[in-house]
């Protein structure tokens, strides 16, 4: 299956729902995931980076360990897809610029401290007035309003204020955060999600709308059942593994040659299992009656249910638990990953050259659209590389006349 | 429950919900936020896990509640011919379906998108799962948390002096893939709109996941090196960590971006040795030394509240932020302010209080319209008022 975008082939042919819509993304990483979704769905995404780059390309690792402004793998990641012009905002004639471009646009993504684009003549209130159906989205650590708006954060500290690391890790180790960027990912779900709300709405209304996203909500929604919990019974969810208490003994566990996740929740996942592991007295002992029970029961239950998953080798066990419909992955570690069987068969991984870094693979938009799924994935953008044909094409400028804005320091 | 007169963005579309568990609810409850008519249908036999397996307590779940506001609920047996046939005639009048059933169950029920596309051309349907529909996992019994493991995130996500998996206790991936399930379906909405046409989306919750966790992929496939779980620290920024205060169990998290937060962060906490030691005044010296700054940081930190760190450092412009529980947030002056709480009646529980809407509309904001329904509540209601269907 061709997994490279080549002449005349283009992204319509998947799904492509933002096909012709131009999203002009002047945020940080806090932005990236936003802009990353909408661009793997066909959007014209202009990334607007300060004449140094954007942050992200400064964070390792760095493709064979050689740091450039083109070799981050995290900038590869998140900005495939996308398009790159410079711009310096701090300067007048930077966001004279930017205003012109905004005509252009349905979209832009930012994510400065509060206030700051209002400083700058480039707050909502301002460029709604030049283009009355933009679509501007605010992705923050604390939003908006309130407090605490102009607090500053990192992706440990948002995810930290936002409530998932309190309930992350072991009860005897401090609390653990989560690996990558999930918040800001979570975030970034959330803006996509609600720039398309407005792109409906504004079809009806012609009008455009500010989206205040912040990032702490945004990790608070995916907290499961922790918040309500706490205000219904006064539970506190503290740490405790890879499972809630009220779900052991489902949970991870070693076969001989490595880890499985192995859940046999449901009254017809255990039955399966207790007569697969041939042990009548676990069905008949009323200790183990049903969930409850078996959570409250949980200490003697593992060490039996370890015992059994020792014998096997992993992948005999996955496959038979899994006969048994009893859900079961493997634990992977990222080369397992990479290996994986269902990754390989579903082009999960997608080979794509870039221009400097050469062969890499990005992963694939997760959906599947009349039966298709290998996407075309464009590399992400070397530093400006779109600055002559976006200003010429949107603003009519020359590329003399970006070279003189160039030296200047304006681009 | 108080409503504004205010339209909602989404007031034109029907939703119907075979859904069950969370990602599926969770997606269409995105869209019921912000106006959509969303119809979850329920069987009667076999109400939504979710609820629970004690019917006297099934519309008293707060797990379900989480799941199910601004909906309405059918109480439909689904393998009586005749239910099927309203359920057609439901989808000649809706807009979108979102499904998250174990593949085939949907074709079982005479609502795959084949069908469905027959009796309306322009619907859109999105099918959520874990693994997807195809490949040799596609149709795996699976949960959120098997998703983690899959992924490599559990793996990874650890202190690196365990040698063993810890990962966390979080659902997240079935958040994560509900807001992915809702966005997909909003796409396919909004293409609609431009073209008339309907689509079928069909979209793995796994890979969802995955697609956080690219850089570690590369790092692989491209250094060749395998990504090590690092607990709280960062690979480029020092100091970076987690670090406990006075109180049982109170942390705060703590991270330096870079040089000039650093030059902040020794005046917040009264170092100024540090401030001029040119070993420390790049980030590859701190990375160095982390470990001893780690443990002056801690003795610094465990004379103060969670709170007390938080706002030193942030008042030197220093990213530092509590390790909040439930307690904390509710409790929280800031998320109080923007009103994020959202106290949910109900007809048989007591109010609880609940994660708001994180989008923020400046024109056309989300609305609480009904609370969490019990089994069966609206089947009348649609079959009387929507269907025009005589319910004997």
């Amino acid at each position: 299956m061709k997994s490279e975008i080549s002449k005349g082939e283009t992204m319509s042919d998947i799904f492509d729902p933002m096909s012709g819509i131009r999203v002009l993304d002047v945020s940080d990483l806090k932005g990236a995931y936003c802009t990353k979704v909408l661009a793997d769905q066909g959007a014209s995404v202009v990334k607007v980076e300060p004449p140094d780059g954007d942050e992200t390309r400064y964070i390792p690792p760095f493709a064979n360990d050689k740091q450039n402004l083109e070799s981050s793998l995290w900038f590869a990641h998140y900005h495939a897809n996308k398009e790159s012009i410079t711009l310096n905002m701090e300067s007048d004639e930077g966001t004279n610029l930017l205003k012109q471009l905004v005509e252009h646009a349905d979209v832009l993504v930012e994510s400065n401290t509060p206030g700051a684009m209002d400083k700058l003549g480039l707050g909502y209130k301002d460029l709604s007035k030049i283009n009355p159906s933009l679509i501007y989205a605010s992705i923050t650590p604390f939003g908006q309003t309130g407090p605490r708006k102009a607090f500053e954060g990192t992706e440990l500290t948002t995810l930290a204020t936002g409530g998932l690391t309190f309930e992350s890790g072991l009860p005897d180790h401090p609390p653990c955060t989560a690996p990558a960027y999930m918040s800001y990912d979570f975030a970034g779900i959330y803006a996509a999600a609600g720039i398309t709300v407005c792109l409906i709405e504004r079809g009806l209304s012609g009008e455009g709308q500010h989206i205040d996203l912040s990032i702490q909500e945004a990790v608070a929604a995916t907290t499961d059942i922790m918040i309500p919990a706490y205000d219904n019974e006064g539970l506190e969810l503290t740490r405790n593994g890879f499972t809630n208490t009220r779900l052991e003994p489902a949970g991870l566990y070693k076969c001989q040659d490595g880890w499985v996740c192995f859940m046999p929740l449901r009254p017809t996942q255990w039955d399966a299992m207790v007569e697969w592991m041939d042990n009548p007295e676990l069905l008949q002992d009323p200790m183990f009656l049903d969930m409850m029970k078996r959570s409250e029961n949980s200490d003697i239950l593992k060490p039996i249910i370890q015992e059994f998953v020792e014998g096997f080798k992993r992948e005999d066990f996955l496959i038979q638990a899994q006969e048994r419909h009893i859900p079961t992955t493997l634990v992977n570690t990222i080369p397992d990953f990479v290996s994986d069987p269902h990754v390989v068969s579903e082009n999960s991984l997608i080979k794509t050259e870039h221009p400097e870094i050469g062969t890499i693979h990005l992963t694939r938009p997760p959906y599947n659209v009349a039966g298709k799924n290998s996407f075309p994935m464009n590399p992400a953008p070397l530093l400006g590389q779109h600055n002559n044909k976006t200003y010429g094409e949107l603003l009519g400028l020359t590329s003399d006349q970006c070279a003189t804005l160039k030296s200047a320091g304006t681009i | 429950m108080k409503t504004s007169k205010k339209k909602l963005p989404l007031s034109n579309i029907r939703v119907i919900e075979l859904t069950e568990q969370g990602v599926g609810p969770g997606a269409g409850k995105l869209l019921a936020d912000f106006g959509a008519e969303s119809i979850r249908i329920e069987s009667p036999q076999r109400p939504d896990g979710m609820r629970g397996p004690i019917p006297e307590r099934q519309n008293k779940s707060v797990l379900f509640n989480e799941f199910n506001r601004n909906k309405k609920g059918m109480a439909l047996n689904l393998k009586e011919s005749k239910n099927q046939n309203i359920l057609h005639e439901l989808v000649s009048i809706s807009d979108l379906v979102i499904e998250n059933f174990s593949p085939g169950v949907m074709g079982r029920l005479a609502m795959d998108y084949d069908t469905i596309s027959k009796i309306n051309p322009s619907i859109v349907m999105v099918s959520l799962s874990g693994m997807g529909h195809s490949g040799p996992f596609g149709k795996f019994a699976i949960y959120g948390p098997n998703l983690m493991t899959w992924s490599g995130l559990t793996h990874l996500w650890n202190h690196p002096d365990i040698d063993f998996p810890v990962g966390s206790q979080t659902y997240h991936p079935d958040f994560f893939a509900a807001i992915f399930g809702a966005y997909l379906a909003l796409g396919g909405l909004f293409r609609r709109m431009a073209t008339g046409h309907g689509c079928y989306i069909e979209a793995p919750e796994g890979e969802m996941g995955a697609s956080s966790l690219g850089g570690f992929y590369m790092q692989y496939l491209k250094n060749k090196q395998e990504p090590q779980p690092i607990g709280n620290k960062s690979t480029h920024m020092a100091p970076h960590g987690i670090y406990k205060c006075k109180g049982k169990d109170k942390w705060v998290s703590i991270a330096v971006r870079n040089d000039k937060d650093w030059q902040g962060f020794c005046k917040a906490i009264n170092q100024k040795g540090w401030a001029k030691e040119p070993g420390l005044s790049t980030a590859s010296g701190r990375l160095k030394e982390q470990n001893k700054l780690d443990s002056k940081i801690q003795s610094w930190t465990k004379k103060q509240s969670q709170t007390e760190v938080t706002e030193i450092l942030q008042s030197y412009g220093v990213p530092a932020g509590e390790v909040m529980g439930p307690k904390e947030l509710l409790e929280d002056a800031h998320t109080n302010h923007r009103k994020f709480w959202t106290k949910t009646e109900h007809p048989l529980m007591k109010p609880i209080r609940m994660e708001g809407q994180p989008i923020g509309l400046s024109r056309t904001p989300w609305q609480l319209r009904l609370p969490p329904f019990m089994i069966g509540e609206h089947t009348e209601e649609i079959l009387r008022d929507l269907l025009a269907v005589d319910e004997s």
